[in-house]
């Protein structure tokens, strides 16, 4: 009898375990191809079936907004399309999302003084155009072309919105993924997520805190091995966006100049390899990093620094680490210190 | 009685074996949670969603697989991979270079393709 009843409790402690151990939040995960990237959404629930729902809810908000973005694709959503399609002809109505994101643009370009402007498509066109034909754009193509990219002459009306000159072109791919992944953390929240991680190509976002003690550890890309990180943040509810000059290139006779192009110059910008921002906004992060790795070092950080909530790691040409003046708190370098300042 | 001989006499040898034979279980349970590996050596190439390949980090080679779009090849040297060449247009993958840390991944958007260090990683993400 008594040793009947030492097995029962033994049978009963481990169902317990086993149910405690169901009850736990699990992390539940998926990923998708998404606005030419590999997106990666991570949330921690006890839940499964709501959390898979609420990234599958997360994945089609993303792709939707997408499709509005897409400024190639011609489709009956492709507001930014359709705007190319009417410039210097006639106002284009906005859905409030889009709206709200080209005032963001527009708050950063005055903000940077120009620096970013997300009127730089035929800038854009042009680079894709000389890599295709295997030699540099000449001066007069990029005087031409930079008489086209002025964020002034995007013309902003009651919801409605017109590129005042005819062969403008908005492109908006320098705060895309940063909005999409603000959407995907406020979709995930709509859907009662308090925990996760949300990855768009690098873009990353996270909701709340790893656990209740413990932050987000997020790495940064070394600039100089892609593959490698030269660092960590430790944070929570914060967006953490790169913007670098060691990703994606246009290949001109043998030589490589990266993506990232100045509005004022029409060429790659220089100074700096890498501008890491933190920041509660992914959309604002995304297109404040961008605008300081245009600019430059010192105008770079003043202007993250005119940003109250936004803190930003710059490496420089010379491989110096510069610090936003909040920055080294959430910061590790794991580098050797030849790569420190 | 003293208290010793009490016990004594409440436990027998059966209960003691049982004991022991929980014990033991949770003791093998947590060396095999142990003893899994941490896969830091391997790493798996997934292709269209649809085929994945492991291969062992120690053992360097040059891998070429077809895709539904192109193709890609896949170096391995001194227990580090990198995509040696691919067929897409703007080479990300390429120029990322060589990835070692588990967790850690190259991606191939026109290919489709996602190579991985297969393990825990020290991070979250990686913002880049």
């Amino acid at each position: 009898m008594k040793r009947i009843l030492l097995l029962s409790s033994a049978v009963l402690l481990i169902a317990t375990l086993l149910f405690v151990q169901h009850l736990r939040p699990k992390e539940v995960s998926a990923d998708s191809f998404l606005m030419d990237t590999l997106v990666s959404i991570k949330v921690i629930s006890s839940d499964e079936p709501e959390a898979k729902e609420a990234i599958d809810a997360a994945l089609d908000a993303m792709q939707q907004l997408d499709n509005q973005l897409d400024r190639y694709e011609n489709s009956p959503n492709n507001i930014i399309y359709q705007i190319n399609q009417a410039s210097g002809k006639e106002y284009i109505s906005l859905p409030d999302n889009v709206l709200s994101l080209i005032q963001t643009a527009l708050g950063v370009s005055e903000a940077s003084q120009g620096a970013f402007d997300i009127s730089v498509g035929v800038l854009v066109d042009l680079w894709k155009k000389s890599e295709s034909e295997g030699a540099l754009p000449s001066q007069s193509e990029l005087a031409q072309t930079l008489s086209l990219v002025d964020y002034h002459a995007i013309l902003l009306g009651d919801g409605n919105l017109m590129l005042e000159r005819p062969g403008m072109s908005l492109d908006l791919g320098a705060l895309a993924k940063g909005a999409s992944a603000d959407l995907a953390r406020d979709t995930l929240l709509t859907h009662g997520i308090t925990r996760g991680i949300i990855d768009a190509g690098g873009n990353i976002v996270v909701i709340g805190a790893k656990d209740d003690n413990t932050p987000w550890k997020i790495g940064i890309a070394n600039p100089n091995l892609p593959g490698e990180t030269m660092g960590f943040v430790e944070v929570a509810d914060t967006a953490i966006v790169t913007a670098g000059t060691y990703q994606r290139f246009y290949s001109i006779q043998e030589e490589q100049y990266h993506h990232i192009l100045s509005p004022f110059s029409g060429y790659p910008a220089e100074g700096l390899k890498s501008v890491t921002v933190l920041a509660e906004s992914s959309t604002l992060a995304d297109a404040i990093s961008t605008a300081a790795l245009v600019l430059g070092p010192e105008q770079g950080l003043n202007l993250i620094e005119s940003y109250p909530g936004a803190e930003a790691i710059l490496i420089t040409d010379q491989d110096q680490v510069l610090f936003s003046s909040g920055a080294k708190q959430y910061f590790t370098l794991l580098q050797e210190e030849s790569f420190y300042e | 009685m003293n208290k010793g001989s009490a016990i004594r006499k409440r436990i027998n040898r059966w209960d003691l074996g049982l004991i022991v034979l929980v014990l033991l279980s949770a003791l093998i349970l947590f060396a095999w949670q142990q003893l899994q590996p941490h896969d830091a050596t391997r790493i798996r190439i997934s292709i269209d969603g649809t085929e994945s390949y492991i291969l062992n980090l120690s053992e360097d080679q040059v891998q070429t697989y077809g895709t539904t779009y192109g193709e890609i090849t896949v170096e391995i040297k001194d227990g580090r991979v990198h995509m040696l060449h691919s067929s897409c247009e703007e080479q990300i993958c390429v120029n990322q270079g060589f990835i070692q840390d588990p967790g850690s991944s190259i991606v191939c958007i026109p290919n489709q393709t996602i190579i991985e260090c297969l393990g825990t990683s020290q991070f979250d993400g990686v913002s880049r």
